[in-house]
């Protein structure tokens, strides 16, 4: 069993009358891509930043590595971080700016030079070693950044939303080369962002925070097929949703619900969940089907996003819906249709 | 990276060690002093809780210096007032390159050594000296003037010092207006010195309430310009409380130091009363 | 330039800096002139220059005035640097009081300042000179050269700060490679502002001088008390382009060279902050 690369546990920060964070137990498996995402303000930067050392809990404990750091100031904590302005000292140039901690440990010079030439070749930014921040465009900057964290092999790499700043083809670009940069070099990456689309691509966990709790962790298929709350569902994808009451359970996670007059729907949810229970049932915009069969429905309207159709519905038993669907779509406002998914798609969150 | 309270605390502590040793206390005993008397014939001073050395500065010739401190500060940031805004007004017209001149043509003079500049105006205002042929060349004058050593000389030679503070703060305020908009209204037909009065004077009071303070209160307390250009005639508090140190009269000075301090904070407090009262 | 839409005010301007310029003119022409008396203009020469190196007194003086400007300014800056790095991250009040103090200390004319010194000094039996001099200047010159590094603070980004803790710096390590250049321009404006200040000093000087070598400033000071002489215009001139040296280098160093320091370690703008 690996020890965890960084363990929370009961992770508490207020600033004043706000609580930043509340009570946050978290455990990020060594050696992967970790992102931690949520909308602005859920305390996802306040919980990077406990962790690099730069703002100071108020309960709870940080463990990295299985040792206990939480006592312990920024500048001796074996995690380093890249931060969403860059943070590059102007005065410095590229060579002395990754060189910065190498300096800091008191290495001896050969040593540094041979690390940093590795790591500007890892960042691809051989040939700009004197050249000054100023002199570089957004996209190096992020790379010198990078590279001036990476150089010390810290156990853990923290990032806050370091590609906030670029647009968005350079940033889909960089996303790939952090994803292959984090594979070369095996070092658990935790990786902040609100941009939900962008977690997901990077990253093999995925833990969503709201409001300074901790909604849901799980690999980015389970948050989005299977979301353990509403605010999860919503975060990461749109989704139809009702109201629903459990009927029956049939084992293994599957049941049988009533929603509205409609009944006998079956769906699959977390295991033991109980009758009569409330709940809601979920099912992703891209799981409809237009065909023969199903709910009754009136075509609203139909939107072209170029390789699909996005089209709402108004249907007596279940409200207004949204599908997305691929290819041509005979039908167009006005019309009447039948709506319906496969089994499977439809998930429960209590 | 945040230090303990503690030990950032260590580092305010020079200063506030020096200035409690250097300032607070020693100004402490300017007003201890001030309640003090001394025996002109031993020269010791006993502490005895006196109001004697105040009533002394209702004596003429000390009252005067005090009125004449007042008088002075006003007249001189009247003075200031009259010449700088002008300037300043000037300045913020033109282009940016012709302003950059401007500003520097202005502030040089005011970097140049202050005791220079001060006996450079004793050279300027003697008698047989260019001012005077100057008059005399445009006959405004005849005969000699007699400016050196009177409080004429001490407000010229104060306002000459003081000028380029008045002017830069009004030019600040002045600089910011958007001259654009002036002369559109004076297109449509907006008298132009209605405008100017309306507009462009209440835009700038900002600007000529900063300059008047830094003008204005320094000005009370003054030593070096109604030493040069005063000479012994003209009594100010400032050259009062040298004397009175000089010749060794201390709880006497100290009152006289303590009265300028009260002086300057009722102006201070005034100046603060018609900052609040301009919208910012 | 526009003068003929502003004849009124610009007439006026023009005037106020002839009245500005004209006494640093006349110190100028009559450090030149041959004549003794200062009647009239007797034609060219230097020698009143020559004659003012010589003199001993002003010799003295001037290295009396460098020594304490320089031992001055010196204590001033650790003063205005250590106070500003407290005032960073103090409380509103703590500021608060902090600004008061070092306004107070601009605002209260010198005299008061130099009879309290001269009153704490006699009691104490402590004597006067230079040392005198140099805590006397300090009291009000470090509030200068605090407001002006309390500027520059405000233009650097806490960021770098972090980050250079985040890469194994300590708080000493990160204020020397980090802090310090960043603050570099407002110290060396400081510092020529303050250097020049004390260099001027006339008030203080002649309170907290004593017995000992008088600075520059009060030697000349002393000279007017007789009569104005050539050699004493000689030295004002000497004087003057010192100071106006001084202060030219302080202002480049601020907007020209300072400006591109500024431009780097200043807050990033349009970062999606």
């Amino acid at each position: 069993m690996t020890v965890a690369a960084v363990r929370l546990t009961r992770l508490h920060k207020r600033f004043g009358d706000l609580v930043a964070v509340r009570e946050l137990d978290l455990e990020i498996p060594s050696g992967g891509f970790f992102s931690l995402i949520g909308p602005s303000g859920c305390g996802k930067t306040t919980t990077l930043r406990m962790v690099a050392g730069l703002e100071q809990p108020d309960g709870g404990t940080i463990e990295v590595g299985g040792d206990d750091i939480t006592r312990r100031p920024a500048y001796r904590r074996p995690v380093n971080t890249v931060f969403q302005s860059y943070a590059l000292f102007p005065h410095l140039d590229v060579t002395d700016n990754v060189a910065f901690g190498l300096v800091e440990e008191r290495r001896p010079q050969n040593e540094i030079r041979t690390r940093v030439a590795e790591m500007l070749e890892l960042v691809q930014l051989t040939g700009r070693e004197r050249s000054k921040p100023s002199q570089l465009s957004g996209g190096q900057q992020q790379r010198v950044a990078l590279a001036r964290a990476l150089v010390k092999h810290p156990q853990v790499l923290l990032l806050d939303e370091p590609l906030g700043a670029l647009d968005l083809k350079l940033r889909k670009e960089l996303q790939q080369q952090l994803k292959e940069v984090q594979r070369r070099v095996g070092i658990t990456f935790v990786y902040v962002t609100h941009d939900q689309e962008e977690a997901f691509s990077m990253s093999d966990r995925v833990a969503v925070m709201h409001e300074g709790v901790l909604e849901q962790v799980g690999t980015p298929q389970e948050i989005y097929e299977r979301p353990a709350t509403t605010f999860v569902a919503d975060f990461v994808g749109a989704s139809n949703r009702t109201e629903a009451t459990i009927e029956a359970s049939l084992g293994a996670g599957r049941y049988r619900l009533r929603a509205g007059v409609a009944s006998g729907l079956e769906a699959r949810g977390p295991e033991g969940l109980a009758e009569g229970a409330a709940v809601s049932l979920i099912v992703r915009p891209e799981q409809l089907r237009l065909g023969s069969e199903g709910f009754a429905a009136e075509v609203i309207d139909v939107s072209y996003l170029g390789p699909a159709r996005h089209l709402v519905l108004e249907s007596e038993q279940l409200g207004r819906l949204q599908a997305t669907v691929g290819g041509e779509v005979p039908a167009s406002p006005g019309d009447r249709v039948a709506v319906s998914w496969p089994a499977d798609a439809a998930w429960i969150v209590p | 990276m945040r230090l303990r309270s503690w030990g950032r605390g260590l580092l305010v502590l020079p200063t506030v060690v020096w200035m409690l040793a250097f300032f607070a206390i020693p100004l402490g005993m300017v007003i201890l002093y001030s309640f003090s008397t001394i025996s002109l014939v031993t020269y010791n001073i006993s502490f005895g809780w006196t109001l004697a050395n105040y009533r002394q500065i209702h004596d003429p010739i000390y009252f005067d210096a005090l009125t004449r401190s007042l008088l002075l500060s006003i007249s001189t940031t009247f003075g200031c007032l009259l010449l700088g805004f002008p300037l300043a007004y000037f300045i913020s017209r033109q282009p940016r390159r012709a302003q950059r001149l401007l500003l520097v043509a202005v502030i040089v003079p005011f970097w140049s050594s202050f005791i220079v500049r001060t006996y450079a105006i004793v050279n300027l205002l003697d008698t047989g000296g260019p001012l005077q042929d100057l008059l005399h060349g445009l006959h405004i004058t005849s005969g000699p003037l007699n400016l050196l050593y009177t409080p004429k000389g001490i407000a010229i030679g104060i306002i000459y010092a003081y000028l380029p503070l008045m002017v830069l703060p009004i030019y600040v305020s002045l600089e910011r207006i958007d001259y654009a908009l002036i002369d559109a209204a004076n297109d449509l037909g907006a008298n132009a010195r209605r405008t100017f009065r309306r507009v462009t004077v209440p835009l700038a009071m900002p600007g000529v309430v900063v300059g008047c303070i830094i003008v204005g209160i320094p000005a009370l307390g003054e030593y070096v310009i109604p030493q040069i250009l005063g000479g012994d005639k003209t009594l100010m508090l400032g050259t009062a409380i040298s004397d009175q140190f000089a010749t060794g009269n201390w709880p006497f000075g100290s009152a006289i130091a303590v009265a300028l301090m009260v002086a300057m904070a009722a102006a201070l407090l005034v100046a603060r009363l018609a900052q609040r009262r301009e919208p910012a | 330039m526009i003068i003929r839409r502003h004849l009124f005010t610009g007439l006026i301007s023009l005037a106020v800096i002839a009245f500005l310029w004209a006494p640093l003119v006349i110190v100028a022409i009559n450090s030149i002139n041959s004549d003794t008396l200062l009647a009239s203009w007797k034609g060219a020469t230097t020698h009143w220059y020559g004659d003012a190196f010589h003199e001993q007194s002003v010799r003295s003086g001037l290295r009396q005035t460098m020594e304490v400007a320089f031992v001055s300014t010196t204590i001033s800056l650790m003063l205005a640097v250590t106070g500003t790095l407290w005032w960073r991250r103090a409380s509103p009040r703590g500021r608060r009081l902090f600004d008061a103090l070092t306004y107070l200390r601009i605002m209260l004319p010198e005299v008061v300042f130099a009879v309290a010194l001269f009153l704490l000094f006699s009691k104490l039996s402590f004597q006067l000179g230079t040392a005198a001099v140099v805590i006397g200047h300090v009291v009000w010159s470090s509030a200068y050269a605090t407001l002006i590094v309390q500027a520059r603070t405000a233009t650097l980004d806490p960021a770098l700060e972090s980050a250079a803790a985040d890469l194994g710096a300590n708080p000493w390590r990160v204020f020397r490679r980090v802090t310090l250049p960043g603050l570099m321009p407002g110290i060396l404006a400081a510092g020529l502002l303050t250097f020049t200040f004390s260099f001027d000093d006339v008030v203080t000087s002649y309170f907290l001088t004593g017995a000992g070598t008088a600075p520059l400033p009060v030697v000349i000071l002393s000279m007017i008390r007789f009569r104005i002489t050539p050699e004493i215009n000689a030295v004002g001139m000497m004087v003057m382009v010192f100071t106006v040296a001084m202060f030219a280098i302080g202002f480049l160093a601020v907007t020209r060279l300072g400006s591109g320091a500024r431009r780097a370690l200043t807050l990033p703008e349009g970062r999606g902050r």
